[in-house]
Parts: structure tokens; sequence; C-alpha cells
């Protein structure tokens, strides 16, 4: 009997075709969902007791300033909204805390499952806006946490952990070809953050750790010790690089994937413990675990019947 | 999923990335030339990460360390006796949100870092409304390297900053 073989192009038009348009389950963003709502309600209790002075008229850095000097201009600040309200009678400070009002609302609806992706996009628009008006105060949890809500926009949540019964039918193509976006914009993030640092002598030398640990604004942990481990503080400068740098690479095939996620994870721990970024930690975890934690272990969950769907 | 809409996700995917890429790796290769000749792709870029993604520039702590930045304010009592006071900050998040305001603001004009150092000044104020003069300073560190650090070398700070500000009592 003869077997007909498929011409190339055609094999590789279907694989890829399958890895991004096979219907998936929402699983890993009905996770990302929750974890990053819980996230952001943690953010909010650190930030609350600060909230006027982070994004008020008259904060550490006053509105007129900041919209000057720091903002995206012709993007919309709260500063924007103050000045339409302001003729209504509304001061700066209540014009703020109606915003925050608003947001606080939008997270709880994307948390409880409630049109996830309409919820998505109006948290994702506020938290913009507060963001806005306050940029020079952001870092890196800023951004990753508005990648979290920008990808839930797309991509079905309401599926797993909502109060509410989706209507979105499981598996979903859209589902499997966000989570295939939300993974290669990963591995840009990490490729960026790795070549950038190897430009600098300092990661090349091997001293950025030590630079960092003996900074007084990073050090959590008393860290001088170190200087007496040279060894030590180069080897896991050159670690950083190798983990960010090959993640790209490393974090796709099933005979490295997990050990790789295990280190990106395990150095979002240590940039917590050691330099006190504890929620940029935290949120790397998250939207790292989203992206390829579930393939890795949700496909148990389908073999034990938890998940059902076909073909995955 | 019927093709005109896989080659619109495509698509989507496509510019979607490129924006990105585009302003992550604008300082390396054929990025670099595109931006040079496509500055309103270059400018349409920038809204659409900053909106999307918020800013698409992943190159944190590099090339590379920073170094310390350290915020001071004193102010003088109605006695005369100078006082160091702490910014109204409760906890390590808020501080960290400070501090990325310290590393920003070295990199806009001496004139308006005074301007944010007058902000601050004025929240200090609001906790303190007796005070009849006060400093903000800012000093620079950089850390000495692991063998010199061996050696006994200790950092010296550097003002970068130092403005005195009159209430008016």
């Amino acid at each position: 009997m003869q077997t007909q073989t498929q011409p190339l192009r055609i094999s590789m038009y279907h694989s890829v075709n399958d890895y991004f348009f096979k219907p998936g389950t929402s699983y890993p963003f009905a996770v990302l969902r929750v974890l990053l709502c819980c996230f952001i309600f943690l953010q909010l209790a650190f930030l609350l007791p600060a909230w006027n002075y982070l994004y008020g008229s008259e904060g550490y850095v006053e509105w007129f300033i900041s919209n000057e000097l720091f903002s995206i201009k012709s993007l919309p600040t709260i500063m924007d909204m103050a000045d339409v309200l302001n003729k209504y009678g509304f001061t700066d400070k209540q014009v703020l805390y109606v915003f925050t009002g608003l947001y606080i609302s939008s997270v709880i609806g994307l948390l409880s499952g409630w049109q996830p992706r309409l919820m998505a996009a109006i948290t994702c628009l506020l938290h913009f806006v507060l963001n806005n008006t306050a940029i020079i105060f952001g870092y890196g949890v800023e951004t990753f946490t508005h990648i979290g809500l920008f990808y839930l926009i797309f991509a079905p949540s309401g599926n797993y952990f909502s109060l509410v019964k989706s209507k979105i039918p499981e598996p979903s193509v859209m589902a499997n070809f966000v989570l295939r976006i939300l993974q290669i914009h990963l591995c840009i993030v990490y490729f960026n953050a790795g070549i950038a640092k190897m430009e600098g002598i300092d990661w090349r030398a091997g001293e950025a750790v030590w630079y960092t640990l003996a900074n007084s604004n990073y050090s959590n942990v008393g860290m001088q010790w170190l200087s007496k481990v040279p060894l030590l503080a180069r080897v896991s400068t050159w670690w950083v690089l190798v983990i960010e740098t090959l993640y790209m690479v490393f974090i796709w095939p099933k005979a490295t994937r997990r050990f790789w996620l295990w280190n990106i994870v395990i150095l979002h721990v240590l940039i917590g413990v050691f330099m006190g970024l504890y929620m940029f930690g935290l949120v790397m975890i998250i939207i790292n675990f989203a992206a390829f934690g579930n393939l890795q272990y949700g496909r148990k969950k389908i073999q034990k019947g938890k998940i059902n769907i076909s073909g995955y | 999923m019927r093709n005109n809409l896989k080659i619109l996700l495509v698509a989507a995917a496509f510019i979607h990335f490129y924006f990105i890429c585009q302003k992550s790796f604008r300082e390396y290769g054929m990025f670099r030339v595109l931006n040079a000749h496509m500055p309103g792709v270059v400018q349409a870029g920038e809204y659409y990460t900053q909106l999307a993604v918020m800013q698409a520039d992943y190159s944190f702590f590099s090339p590379n360390i920073a170094p310390d930045f350290i915020m001071l304010v004193s102010l003088q009592k109605p006695d005369g006796h100078w006082v160091a006071v702490a910014m109204p900050i409760p906890n390590t998040e808020v501080d960290k949100r400070l501090h990325s305001c310290l590393l920003g603001i070295q990199r806009i004009p001496g004139d308006l870092q005074q301007i944010i150092a007058k902000s601050w000044a004025a929240r200090v104020l609001d906790e303190h409304p007796e005070a009849k003069f006060i400093r903000v300073m800012v000093q620079r560190k950089k850390q000495p390297d692991l063998a010199d650090y061996r050696k006994g070398v200790r950092a010296n700070p550097e003002i970068v900053l130092d403005v005195l500000f009159n209430t008016h009592h």
C-alpha cells in the first residue's frame, strides 16, 4: 500500500495553523484574570494610604507639573477629567475618589467574571489613565499589570472561577491564539531585557548583582558580605543574563520548559526578597505562570477529566 | 475559524509585535534603520504601545546599574533649630514609587528638578506647617566594585540637588 507524504510546506502550514488556531482551553486566562485582580487589590492595599500623594492634584508631584513634564501628551489623565468636572462643582480630590471608585468597581467586575472582556477593557483603560496621571511614579509593576489586562480583553476568561455563567463556548480558538501571543510577548520581554543588560560593563564583568544589592534603595537584606564571595556575585549576575536572554529559546521545548520556568520564577522570588520589589516579582510570576505554567500542568487536569476539551 | 478571520488575526498580531519590537529593539539592526526613516510610524507605535502595553521598553537595570539616589529633607523650626524629617511615605511600596521618581527626574534639567523639589517641600510643609525653611537635598552614591569594596573603598555621596525654600513665616 502506498502512503502519500504531504509536501513540506503544506505540513508546515498545518503545524503553524494548529499551533495558533487549534481550539484551546481558556483555563490559563481564567487563572490570569483571578490572580491579576487579586494582585491589583493587594497593590491597592499598599498604595491607598498614599493615594492622594501619588495620584492627587497636590501630591508628591502636582498634576500640572506631571502633565507638563511626564504624561504622554494627547492621552488622557485624571487632570483632564477634573478640568471637565470642576465646572460642575467637583473638587480635584472628589474627581480622584470618583475615578478610584470606578477603577475598583471595574476590577471587582473583572474578578466576578461578568462580561470579563468588557471589564478588562474598562479596567485597562482606567489603569492607563491612572498611571498616565503620575507616570513618573510607575515602574515595572504597572507595565506588566497592564499587559495582563490587555490580553484579557481579547482572550475568553469567564468560563472558570466565575460568578456568572459564561456564554463563550469551550474550547476556543481565541483562547489558544491569545495565549500564543502572550507567550511570544514574554519572549520579547526577556530577550530585550537580556541583550540590553549585555551592553553594560556592569553585567558583562559580573558586578551588576553586587551593585544592585549594595544599592541602599534596593538592598532589602544586608548583602555587603557578597564582596567577600565575588565568585557568587559574578555567577549570579551571569545566571540572570543567561536565564533572560535564552528564555525565548528554552521556554518552548518540553524538555527544558519546566527547568526554565522554575529558574525565572526563582529569579523573580529573589528580586522580591533581596531587592524589596515584591510586587514586581509577584506580577511577573503570575504572568509567567499563566503563559507557560498551565501548558505544563493543565494537561494533567485534562487527562484527569477536569477540563473537557478535544484535541488539546 | 474562517481563513479570512485568521488572516486578520495574524495581521493584527504582526502589527502589534512590530510596534513592540520597534520600541524594544530601537537601538538594534533593522529597527534602528527603519525608525530613522519612518518617524510617523514610530510616533504611531509609541501611542499604541503606551495604550496597549504601557511602554515597550524592557531594558530594566541596563545597560548599567544606576547609582544610589537618596532624598534628604530638613526644616528649620521657629526656634531656629534644623531637624531632619521624612517625606510622608507609609510603606516600602510607596517608597519604591518615590524612588522611581528620583531616578526619573535625573533625566530632566536642573531648573525643572527644582520645581519637583518645591512640590516635595510643599508636602513636608503640609505635615510641618510651623517650618520656616525647608531644604531638599538629593545625593548620589556610586558603589565601588567588588575588589575596591574589599580593599575598604566606600562610596562618597555627591550632592546633585540642593534647594532651600523659604516658607514665608
